[in-house]
């Protein structure tokens, strides 16, 4: 993991608070108002300052590692696998490239080469130098307004640091070994520059700033003793965020933020998962309900029109008990008159005619069986006949005489015998 | 584990109470669809049955069920037309039956007679006209001695019950 960071620092760029630490304590500085910074809250541990997520934590220089290297190429996509090469010959690249929690900048260009300034972080750095909700970090020194083509050394964490630009970039930190400001420092700071110096990547010996903070001592005398450095004292500057964000964090908020991500995903998906339950149970007691109102509309509507209902159904029931005296194509002579005239000539006579409100039954003599047959198909077929009863022909039966007896029972419609489909005997 | 065993328990329940009160509430609204269909058919008709129920109202005879004159007016209407038509009446039973819950009482008269074919279809017909309410609720004819026929015949006056006389 690793990214590029452009170049420039602006204090302006002010989205969130600004965690920093300092000589023996985390500080928290905000926007006061117009782009002035404002101490907000001092806190021995960092977890004390409580970080917002737009907060940017400066991480301490003694917890991260500076290289600064000449890169032999142009093209800045290829910077990334050339620095992880740098870093996996030096030791400082984690198990996978992914493990690895690095940024780099840019600092200047010679012909085909780059000169490349890297700041990697560790890929276990200790839980009370990051937190979780934060995801902007940046080494401290990043963080502070240095002087160009300088040498700034403040006390950080009860040590000595430096920072060394090249024009207005960040090209190395590191922390000093000395515990005092005195002429070993001065020595120290003079064998850190000389490689850089030997390198080509700083122009000539820089000026060195002291920050100073409450209860530091230094002694400029002794610093600029030997005469190869001469150094000057400020207060500590207030923080500045950079203008565009390293885009790299500690591994452990990585892996967090990826666990969040997740949680927050399942969470989405369970509340999915919720909605949809909660959606169908609504769209199933809807339904239920609708129906309920259906059924109860229906009933309304039945029970509006029951009297005219009723009404009417008591004088068709009505009617109907009357019809046997009121219907004249019920009549038995009517029904006898029908089946007379369904008598041939000759050759068939009838020899009982019995009828009841329910039911007719037939029976009487034929010459022949066809003749029987024919009389009882007639009847059966005979329009007027068929819409009031259901007819039931017997077989035919030969008599001893040589003529055909025959019998043919029929049912009224809608009768109570007919539904019972009761025996058509009479 | 428990917990979403026994959630999914109770969905499964809670699905199974719900789909039979759905089916029975689907059952519950076809049977009313079918019962308002039915409803509209029959006021469909209404005026129809408005004007034959008015029709009944002032054409069905009321007879005075404390007495029996009118009975007994029906009893010689039947045994008079039979014996005017030519034919051999003699009377098998007969009386007053009740309506029990029907929209008519009846007075009835069970008779048998004798006589030709043409006589007897005379006779029927004078008994059974449409404004008489008169019914013939068993009627048997059989051969007899050509051109003889015997007719077993039951035939009642269905009427509208009141106590005392309508003015």
């Amino acid at each position: 993991m690793g990214g590029k960071v452009k170049t420039g620092r602006d204090a302006s760029a002010n989205s969130g608070s600004i965690c920093r630490p300092a000589s023996a304590c985390w500080q928290k500085w905000g926007d006061a108002g117009s782009g002035v910074p404002a101490l907000r809250l001092e806190a021995a541990e960092l977890s004390e300052l409580k970080p917002a997520p737009s907060d940017l934590i400066a991480i301490p220089v003694r917890r991260a590692f500076s290289l600064c290297v000449w890169v032999p190429a142009d093209d800045p996509t290829l910077f990334r696998d050339l620095v992880l090469t740098q870093l996996e010959m030096r030791g400082l690249a984690g198990r996978t490239r992914e493990d690895t929690a690095f940024y780099w900048q840019e600092i200047a260009r010679d012909g085909t080469e780059a000169l490349v300034q890297v700041t990697v972080l560790p890929v276990h750095l200790a839980a009370r130098y990051w937190h979780g909700d934060v995801t902007d970090y940046a080494v401290s020194p990043a963080c502070l307004p240095l002087e160009n083509d300088g040498v700034a050394i403040w006390n950080e964490q009860g040590a000595w640091v430096a920072a060394i630009t090249r024009g207005d970039k960040l090209i190395h930190f590191q922390a000093l070994a000395e515990p005092s400001a005195g002429a070993s420092m001065a020595l120290e700071v003079s064998m850190m520059l000389a490689p850089l110096e030997a390198g080509n990547m700083i122009d000539a010996l820089p000026c060195v700033v002291f920050y100073r903070q409450e209860g530091d001592e230094i002694d400029l005398a002794a610093f600029s003793e030997s005469g190869a450095l001469s150094a000057t004292v400020r207060d500590f500057p207030p923080p500045v965020r950079p203008v565009v964000s390293s885009g790299c964090v500690p591994l452990a908020v990585r892996e967090l933020q990826v666990h969040k991500k997740k949680s927050a995903q399942q969470q989405r998906l369970a509340f999915a998962g919720a909605a949809l339950y909660l959606a169908l149970v609504l769209l199933l007691a809807g339904q239920t309900l609708w129906l309920q109102w259906q059924g109860r509309r229906l009933r309304a509507e039945i029970d509006r029109d029951a009297p005219a209902v009723q009404a009417t159904k008591t004088a068709m029931d009505k009617w109907q008990a009357l019809q046997p005296t009121l219907e004249p194509s019920t009549y038995a002579l009517e029904i006898l008159f029908q089946t007379s005239r369904l008598l041939p000539k000759d050759g068939v006579r009838l020899t009982l005619f019995e009828i009841n409100l329910d039911r007719v039954l037939i029976q009487g003599e034929a010459s022949t069986l066809a003749a029987a047959i024919k009389f009882q198909d007639d009847l059966k077929k005979n329009t007027e006949l068929e819409v009031l009863y259901d007819w039931a022909p017997q077989a035919p039966k030969q008599l001893p005489n040589g003529s055909t007896r025959f019998q043919i029972d029929g049912t009224r419609r809608g009768s109570a015998g007919q539904s019972t489909n009761e025996s058509s005997d009479i | 584990m428990l917990l979403s065993a026994l959630f999914l328990l109770l969905n499964v329940v809670a699905l199974k109470t719900f789909l039979n009160r759905r089916a029975a509430l689907q059952t519950n609204i076809q049977t009313l669809e079918a019962e308002l269909m039915q409803s509209r058919t029959v006021l469909g008709q209404q005026d129809y049955w408005e004007e034959r129920a008015q029709w009944l109202e002032s054409n069905q005879p009321t007879d005075d069920v404390s007495t029996v004159d009118d009975d007994n007016r029906f009893i010689e209407f039947v045994e008079s037309t039979a014996k005017q038509s030519g034919l051999a009446y003699t009377r098998r039973g007969g009386g007053p039956v009740p309506s029990e819950g029907r929209p008519y009482a009846e007075v009835f008269d069970a008779s048998t007679v004798k006589g030709n074919m043409k006589s007897l279809v005379e006779w029927i017909s004078k008994l059974q006209q449409p404004k008489e309410f008169r019914a013939i609720k068993q009627l048997r004819i059989k051969s007899g001695e050509p051109p003889e026929v015997i007719c077993d015949i039951e035939v009642a006056r269905w009427f509208r019950p009141v106590e005392g006389k309508t003015p």
